[in-house]
C-alpha cells in the first residue's frame, strides 16, 4: 500500500511522531509524483533547487516549493494524463481570476475519505439517518464544476440524504437567492421527523433567518454547516458567537450544532470546528503559518499567512501550497483532540484575493 | 473610537451626526463671510507664517508630527520629515503666489474685479463658499494642501480627516490658529472626523455645502458623487496611475547611475503610494534587451542606497501580503522565462515581457518593461484612460515633443522629469485641470461704460499691521538668502517695528560694492531669469541693479496702472521717448506697461534722432508722449523752431525730473498739451515709489502703498520725522527680492501730505521738494560731485572745493560748475577777467573731455546752458552754521 493511503486510513486526529513519519512518507511519494508528471511544477522547483531527493527529513516536507495560490489561477497545472481528469472544479470569483482543479478519481476518492474520516471525528457522520438538506449554493446540476458545489456534495455525502433543497436558483440567465422557496422548505422538514442538516455560505443563512418569522424545532441530530466566509459583507458579519446563538434558537438545534469549515478549493482538505467553535488541522494535511514579508515560518500563536501541505492529490500539483489567507496556530484545544487548532482571521491582501464567497453575496445585494 | 474635531478655532471631542449639519455649515457661511474681507495678503501672511512654523525643527508641532506621524500612518520619520517639507513648500508665499498667477491671472481677481484689456470687462474670481475637502489617507499632508487651496480661494474649508490620519489635519489646524492674530483665516477651517458610510450625515453635508473635493479611491470619489444636488460642485480627484518611460537615446545620453537614483527617489517618495508614483517604467530596446538588464541591475543598486535615506514603511500585513502576491505570480513567470523578480530588503523589481498592463501593489514594488514599439507604451495606458496621471519621461528633447503628444492623446495628464514625479511644480495643474479655478465661481461684468479701478491696487485703503507682516517677511527673507543683510541684520529681532526705525540705511555705495561685478552680497540667490539695469554710478564708475523677471512684470504692472490714472487709454497712440539702451530701464518698461493699456505704441527713444522723431511723430500722430523732460522740452523747442503743424500732444508723461511751471507752460504751448503730469516718482534701484493723478498739485504723488513702505527722516541724523516734517525720502521695497532694498536713501528730499487727495483715493501721499544729496539730475543726465572732484583734481590752478548748481533758464535747466583759484587771491582787478577765462575754460574742457554723457548732453542742447564759473578764494557761499560748501544747489523748485 502506498504511504498516501496509509495515511488517509488513518483517524483524523491522531497526530504523532507516527504520523509524521508517515506523511513524510506520503509526500515524498507525491512530491516525485509531481515533480515526474508536471513538467511545468518541476520546472518551478528548479527554479527554487528543490528535487525530490531533497525531501529526507520531516522537516525538508515544509521546503517543498509551495505554488502560491494565485498561480492556479493563472495557469494550468496537471499532474498526469489530462484524459483521466474526472472533475475540473473552478472557484467562483470575479477578478478574471478563476481557479480551475484537476481531480481525478484517485484524488476524489481519497478527498471523500478524508472529509468522512474528519467529520467521523466529530461525530457528523450517520449513513443510517436520513436527513433532509437545505444548501445554501449554487444547484451543482447547474453549477457542477463550481468548488463550492462539489464540497456540499460532499457533505451531503456524510449522511444518507432525504430531500434536499437548493437556495439559489439559476433562472436560465443569472443566480439568484430564493427565500420564500428557502422558508417552504423548511416548513416541510419541520412536518417530517428526520434530522435537518444547513449547508452554506453564512449570509445567507443568517439572511434567510432574519427574514422569516418561523421558529422550528430540528433537534440536536440536526446541524448547520456554514463554510466560505462573509467575504463581501464583511461589515456586516455576525460575531459568531452570536451567529450560533441565533440560528440555533431559530432552528431550534444546540448552537453548539452550528459548525464553521475553513478551505480552499485548490487545497482540499476542509478544517472544521469542534463541539468549541475551533477549527482543527487533520492528519492528512500540514499548516505552517509564514511571515508574508520574509516567508519564514512563525511559532504558534503568531499572525501570519497559511501554507498549506498535503499529499493526497493525485491529478493536480497543489501538494505545498501559500495561500494569502491570514491566521495562526494554536497548539491545544480544549477539545481535548491532539491536533493543532487553526484561527482564520481573514483574507489577506490590498486588492482582496477573491475567496468564493464574493460573487455569491453581489447575488445577495442585487 | 472618539471623534475628535477642531470647529472653527475650538478643539471638540463628541460623534458628529446628521442633526449637527445645519449649525456646523450656518457657522462655516458666517466664517466664510468674514473671510471675504480679509485681504489675500493676510491670507497668504497667515499661510506663510505657518509654514515658517512648521519648517522649523524647534516648531512643537512639528516635533509632535515626527513623533506621532510615523505610528499612525506608518511612515519613516525621514518621510514624514519630507512630507512637512513638501507642504511647506506649497504653502510659503512665492508658491501660493505663483500659483495663483498662473491660475487665476493674478492676485487681482480675488481681492477684487480684475480688468481684462482683452475681454473690455472685469472678471471676479468668486469663492464657492463652503467647501468639504475630504482627504484620503495614501499621503498625509494632502488634506491640509487641499484645505489651504480652498483658504486662498476664500472659501470656507471643512476638511473630513481620513481613517488612517485623524492627527495631521488637527495638528495643522492648530498651526494655522496660532499664527492667525486676527482669527479670520482659522475660524474658516473645520477638520471633521467621522466614519465613512454614515449616509444621514454625508447626505446633510452634501445638501448644505457649495463644494466637495474629494481625494482618494474610487469608490470614494463614487459614493460622494451620489445623490449630489445639481448645484454642488464635486472636483473628484481619484485614483491615479503613473509611469516612467525611458528612450535608449535618452538612457544613452544620460549617467546611469543617475538615472536610477532618480526613478529609485520616485519609487521611494510616499511609498509610492501618491497618485503621481510610478508603478511601472518603461525601457525602450533597439538590440535584444541590454539596455533593460542594465537599468534593472542599476536600479536594484539604486533602491539600495534610497533605503539608507529613507528608511521604508512599516507595512500592514495587507501590504506585505499584496508584494508577495506579486512576487510570487512574478517568480512563477520567471519560471516560464517571462519575467525576471528582482528583491531587496526593502523593494521588489520585476522585470517583464509581457506588455500587459500592470498595477504595482506599491510600496517599493516596480515593474520595468522593455519596449521596442511606442504603442506598447501608449496601449495599456489607453486602455487606463481617465486613470492615467503622470508620465515621467527620459528622452532627447526632440523627442520629447511627440512622445509627449502620444501620451497626452493616451490620457496622461502630466509629462515631468525622472525624480521629480512626487513633487510638483507649483502652477501645474492636477488631474487635467486647474484646483484653484475649481474653487471659484468666476464671476463677470460685461462692458463697463467706464472703468472704476484705476489706481485702486495701486494705492488701497491703508492697515500697519499688515504692511509690518510684510516687513518682517522681508527682513527675514533678505536676513535668510542675502549674505548682505545676514551680516547687516545679524541678531536682529523682528518682533517690534521700532526695531525697523533702527536698521542701517542702503545708500548707493552699498549696492555699489555689493552686487555684481563687485560683489553679489545684496543677492539673494542666482542671478537667472533677470534683467540687469544701469543704475547711474558714483566716481564714474557704473552701477547695476537687478530685477527678476518676475519683479520687472510686476513693475510694468504698476507702471501700466500708473499711466492708466494719468489719463492714457485705450485709444490712445503713445510715443515712448526714454532713452534706449545700454542697460537702461525706463524705455523697456513702459513699452510692456504700455502694452497692458492696449494702447498703440511708438518705441522711438529719446536718443534717436531728432528728425527721424519728428517724422515718426507725423506719421502716427501720437496723442500722448512719455520721456525725460529735457528730451519733450527740446522737441517741443524743434516743433516750434520748424513750425511743424498738426502736432497735438493731448497728455505729456514725465519721468526722472521734475517739470517747473514754466516748463509746462512752454510745453502746452508748443504741443498743444493738456495734462502734464508725472509717469511715476521712480528710481532703477528703489523701483515705482509714487504716482499722480489728474488732481494731484504740483509734485504731490500717492504713494504706491501695496509695494512701498516710505519713511522720511532727517538726512543728517538719520532719525525718522513726524508726519509733515520735510526730510529724505527712504524705501523700502515691499516686493522685490531678487535684490531687496532695505531702507534705501533716495536722496530726494520730500514731505508726507495730510488729508486726502481730491481724486478719492487712500493711502498717504507725499511731496518732493527736490534733491538732498550730491547727485543732480539735470538736462537728462545724473551728475555726481565725486566725478567733478576728480576731474578738477586733473585741472592746474584750481582749487578742489566746487559747487553744482542747477536753476530754471527758461523751459530747459541752466548748469553752473563753480570752484575757487589761489590765482585770483591777490590778482589785481583788471587782470581778473582773462585769467578767469582761461581757467574757466581749462575746466569746461576737462569736464567735457573726461565726461561723455555730459559732452552729448550739452551737444544736444539739452541743457539750456551750461558754464563754468572759478571764484576767488571763499567765493563759493559758504553754510553759515558749518562753514561747509553745498555741493550741490537745485534752484529748480524754488519759487
Amino acid at each position: 500500500m502506498k504511504a498516501v493511503d496509509a495515511l488517509i486510513a488513518a483517524p483524523a486526529f491522531a497526530h504523532g511522531s507516527a504520523s509524521d513519519a508517515l506523511f513524510l512518507e506520503a509526500m515524498r511519494e507525491n512530491f516525485r509524483h509531481h515533480y515526474e508528471g508536471c513538467a511545468d511544477y518541476a520546472r518551478w522547483c528548479g527554479l527554487a533547487g528543490f528535487a525530490p531527493q531533497d525531501v529526507r527529513a520531516y522537516g525538508d516536507v515544509f521546503r517543498i516549493p509551495y505554488v502560491y495560490v494565485a498561480n492556479f489561477k493563472r495557469r494550468k497545472f496537471v499532474t498526469g494524463d489530462e484524459s483521466r481528469v474526472a472533475l475540473t472544479l473552478t472557484s467562483s470569483g470575479t477578478a478574471g481570476e478563476k481557479s480551475a482543479i484537476y481531480l481525478d478519481r484517485k484524488s476524489l476518492a481519497r478527498i471523500t475519505k478524508i472529509v468522512h474520516h474528519i467529520y467521523g471525528a466529530f461525530g457528523m457522520t450517520d449513513r443510517a439517518a436520513r436527513t433532509n438538506y437545505l444548501c445554501f449554493t449554487y444547484d451543482p446540476r447547474v453549477a457542477k464544476d463550481l468548488g463550492t458545489a462539489f464540497s456540499d456534495k460532499l457533505l451531503t455525502g456524510l449522511t444518507a440524504v432525504g430531500k434536499v433543497h437548493y437556495a439559489i436558483r439559476w433562472d436560465g440567465s443569472d443566480f439568484s437567492l430564493d427565500r420564500p422557496s428557502c422558508w417552504k422548505a423548511l416548513d416541510r422538514y419541520a412536518r417530517e421527523d428526520r434530522p435537518v442538516r444547513v449547508v452554506g455560505f453564512p449570509a445567507f443563512i443568517w439572511e434567510v433567518m432574519r427574514e422569516n418569522r418561523r421558529r422550528y424545532d430540528f433537534g440536536p441530530n440536526s446541524y448547520v454547516i456554514t463554510g466560505g466566509g462573509w467575504k463581501g459583507l464583511a461589515d456586516r458579519e455576525i460575531p459568531k458567537p452570536e451567529f450560533r446563538r441565533r440560528v440555533g434558537e431559530w432552528l431550534g438545534i444546540p448552537p453548539s450544532n452550528v459548525r464553521d469549515l475553513y478551505g480552499m478549493v485548490e487545497h482540499g482538505v476542509p478544517y472544521c470546528e469542534c463541539e468549541h467553535g475551533e477549527m482543527h488541522v487533520p492528519v492528512y494535511s500540514r499548516v505552517a503559518v509564514r511571515d508574508p514579508g520574509t516567508l519564514q515560518i512563525l511559532p504558534d500563536g503568531e499572525t501570519g499567512i497559511f501554507h498549506f501541505l498535503t499529499p493526497y492529490l493525485n491529478s493536480f500539483p497543489a501538494i505545498s501550497l501559500l495561500t494569502s489567507d491570514v491566521g495562526r496556530l494554536h497548539a491545544s484545544c480544549p477539545c481535548g483532540r491532539n491536533a493543532p487548532r487553526l484561527e482564520l482571521l481573514g483574507r489577506g491582501g490590498v486588492t482582496k484575493h477573491k475567496g468564493c464567497a464574493i460573487a455569491a453575496l453581489e447575488v445577495l445585494s442585487s | 473610537m472618539t471623534h475628535d474635531h477642531y470647529l472653527f478655532g475650538r478643539f471638540e471631542s463628541r460623534d458628529l451626526t446628521a442633526a449637527d449639519v445645519p449649525a456646523l455649515v450656518a457657522e462655516a457661511r458666517a466664517a466664510q463671510a468674514a473671510l471675504e474681507r480679509v485681504p489675500l495678503t493676510t491670507l497668504l501672511n497667515v499661510l506663510d507664517a505657518a509654514a515658517a512654523r512648521w519648517r522649523d525643527p524647534a516648531y512643537a508641532g512639528r516635533r509632535l508630527a515626527l513623533q506621532h506621524m510615523p505610528e499612525v500612518v506608518g511612515f519613516s520619520k525621514a518621510m514624514v520629515e519630507e512630507a512637512l517639507d513638501a507642504l511647506c513648500g506649497v504653502m510659503q508665499r512665492a508658491s501660493l503666489e505663483k500659483q495663483i498667477r498662473l491660475e487665476l491671472g493674478g492676485r487681482q481677481a480675488l481681492d477684487g474685479w480684475r480688468f481684462v484689456p482683452a475681454y473690455q470687462g472685469y472678471l471676479r474670481a468668486q469663492a464657492l463658499g463652503v467647501v468639504l475637502h475630504v482627504s484620503a489617507g495614501n499621503v498625509f499632508v494632502s488634506g491640509a494642501d487641499s484645505l489651504l487651496h480652498g483658504l486662498i480661494t476664500r472659501n470656507a474649508s471643512l476638511l473630513k480627516v481620513s481613517r488612517a490620519d485623524p492627527l495631521f489635519p488637527l495638528l495643522f489646524a492648530r498651526s494655522l490658529r496660532e499664527v492667525d492674530a486676527d482669527g479670520a483665516v482659522a475660524r474658516a477651517v473645520a477638520v471633521l472626523s467621522f466614519r465613512g458610510g454614515d449616509a444621514g450625515l454625508e447626505r446633510a453635508l452634501k445638501a448644505a455645502v457649495d463644494g466637495i473635493v474629494v481625494w482618494g479611491g474610487e469608490e470614494a470619489v463614487r459614493a460622494w458623487r451620489a445623490d449630489l444636488p445639481g448645484h454642488v460642485r464635486l472636483l473628484g480627484y481619484g485614483p491615479k496611475y503613473s509611469v516612467a518611460v525611458l528612450t535608449s537615446q535618452g538612457l544613452l545620453s544620460s549617467a546611469l547611475s543617475e538615472v536610477c537614483a532618480r526613478v529609485a527617489r520616485d519609487v521611494v517618495l510616499w511609498e509610492q503610494r501618491a497618485c503621481s508614483s510610478p508603478q511601472v517604467v518603461y525601457v525602450e530596446e533597439t538590440d535584444g534587451d541590454v539596455l533593460t538588464d542594465l537599468f534593472v541591475d542599476e536600479l536594484a543598486r539604486a533602491l539600495d542606497i534610497a533605503a539608507e535615506a529613507y528608511p521604508p514603511a512599516r507595512l500592514t500585513l495587507d501590504e506585505k501580503i499584496e508584494i508577495l502576491r506579486h512576487r510570487e505570480l512574478g517568480r512563477m513567470a520567471q519560471a516560464f522565462g517571462e519575467a525576471v523578480v528582482l528583491t531587496g530588503r526593502t523593494w521588489t523589481v520585476i522585470r517583464e515581457r509581457s506588455t500587459e498592463f500592470r498595477f504595482s501593489p506599491l510600496n517599493r514594488t516596480l515593474y520595468v518593461k522593455g519596449f521596442r514599439r511606442w504603442d506598447e507604451v501608449l496601449e495599456p495606458l489607453r486602455s487606463m484612460r481617465g486613470y492615467v496621471q503622470t508620465a515621467a519621461v527620459l528622452a532627447l528633447p526632440r523627442e520629447l515633443r511627440t512622445m509627449a503628444t502620444d501620451l497626452a492623446r493616451a490620457g496622461v495628464d502630466r509629462i515631468t522629469e525622472l525624480g521629480g514625479m512626487g513633487t510638483g511644480t507649483p502652477g501645474s495643474p492636477h488631474d487635467g485641470s486647474y484646483q484653484l479655478q475649481d474653487l471659484v465661481r468666476w464671476v463677470c461684468i460685461e462692458s463697463p461704460r467706464e472703468r472704476f479701478d484705476l489706481g485702486e491696487h495701486l494705492a488701497p485703503a491703508s492697515e500697519a499691521s499688515k504692511k509690518w507682516a510684510r516687513l518682517q517677511d522681508l527682513l527675514a527673507y533678505a536676513r535668510e538668502h542675502s549674505p548682505f543683510y545676514a551680516e547687516r541684520l545679524a541678531g536682529r529681532s523682528f518682533e517690534d517695528y521700532a526695531e525697523f526705525e533702527r536698521l542701517p540705511f542702503l545708500d548707493r555705495t552699498h549696492i555699489y560694492h555689493n552686487t555684481p561685478p563687485q560683489g553679489e552680497g545684496l543677492l539673494t540667490g542666482p542671478l537667472e531669469k533677470a534683467y540687469v539695469f544701469a543704475s547711474g554710478g558714483s566716481t564714474g564708475e557704473p552701477k547695476f541693479s537687478f530685477y527678476s523677471y518676475e519683479e520687472f512684470s510686476e513693475v510694468t504692472r504698476l507702471l501700466g496702472e500708473i499711466y492708466q490714472v494719468a489719463g492714457v487709454t485705450a485709444r490712445d497712440v503713445v510715443g515712448n521717448l526714454f532713452m534706449a539702451g545700454n542697460l537702461w530701464t525706463s524705455f523697456i518698461v513702459a513699452n510692456e506697461a504700455l502694452e497692458q493699456i492696449g494702447c498703440v505704441t511708438l518705441p522711438i527713444a529719446g536718443n534717436a534722432d531728432i528728425d527721424l522723431v519728428l517724422r515718426y511723430m507725423k506719421l502716427f500722430k501720437p496723442t500722448v508722449l512719455l520721456g525725460l523732460p529735457s528730451m519733450l522740452i527740446q522737441l517741443a523747442e524743434f516743433v516750434k523752431a520748424r513750425n511743424v503743424k498738426d502736432v497735438h500732444i493731448r497728455t505729456m508723461l514725465y519721468g526722472g525730473e521734475h517739470v517747473g511751471p514754466e516748463a509746462q507752460e512752454f510745453l502746452r504751448d508748443a504741443l498743444g498739451c493738456e495734462t502734464i503730469i508725472s509717469a511715476g516718482y521712480a528710481s532703477v534701484d528703489a523701483g515705482p515709489v509714487g504716482f499722480q493723478c489728474p488732481q494731484s498739485p504740483r509734485t504731490v504723488h500717492h504713494l504706491l502703498y501695496e509695494y512701498q513702505f516710505l519713511e522720511i527722516v532727517d538726512p543728517e541724523s538719520g532719525k525718522v520725522l513726524p508726519r509733515g516734517s520735510a526730510g529724505e525720502i527712504v524705501v523700502t521695497n515691499l516686493n522685490r527680492r531678487l535684490m531687496p532694498i532695505i531702507r534705501y536713501r533716495t536722496g530726494d528730499l520730500g514731505r508726507r501730505v495730510e488729508g486726502t487727495c481730491p481724486c478719492g483715493r487712500g493711502g498717504p501721499s507725499f511731496e518732493l521738494l527736490g534733491r538732498c544729496d550730491d547727485v543732480l539730475r539735470v538736462g537728462a543726465m545724473s551728475i555726481y560731485p565725486e566725478e567733478i572732484e576728480s576731474v578738477l583734481a586733473t585741472v592746474e590752478g584750481v582749487s578742489r572745493l566746487f559747487q553744482v548748481v542747477a536753476e530754471r533758464a527758461g523751459a530747459k535747466d541752466r548748469l553752473i560748475i563753480r570752484t575757487e583759484s589761489p590765482l585770483l587771491a591777490d590778482v589785481q582787478r583788471i587782470a581778473k577777467p582773462p585769467i578767469e577765462e582761461a581757467l574757466a575754460k581749462r575746466v569746461e574742457d576737462a569736464l567735457l573731455e573726461r565726461n561723455s554723457e555730459l559732452a552729448l548732453v550739452v551737444r544736444e542742447g539739452w541743457l539750456g546752458d551750461f558754464r563754468v564759473e572759478v571764484l576767488p578764494p571763499g567765493g563759493i557761499p559758504r553754510i553759515r552754521r558749518t562753514g561747509k560748501i553745498r555741493k550741490v544747489l537745485d534752484l529748480r523748485m524754488e519759487g
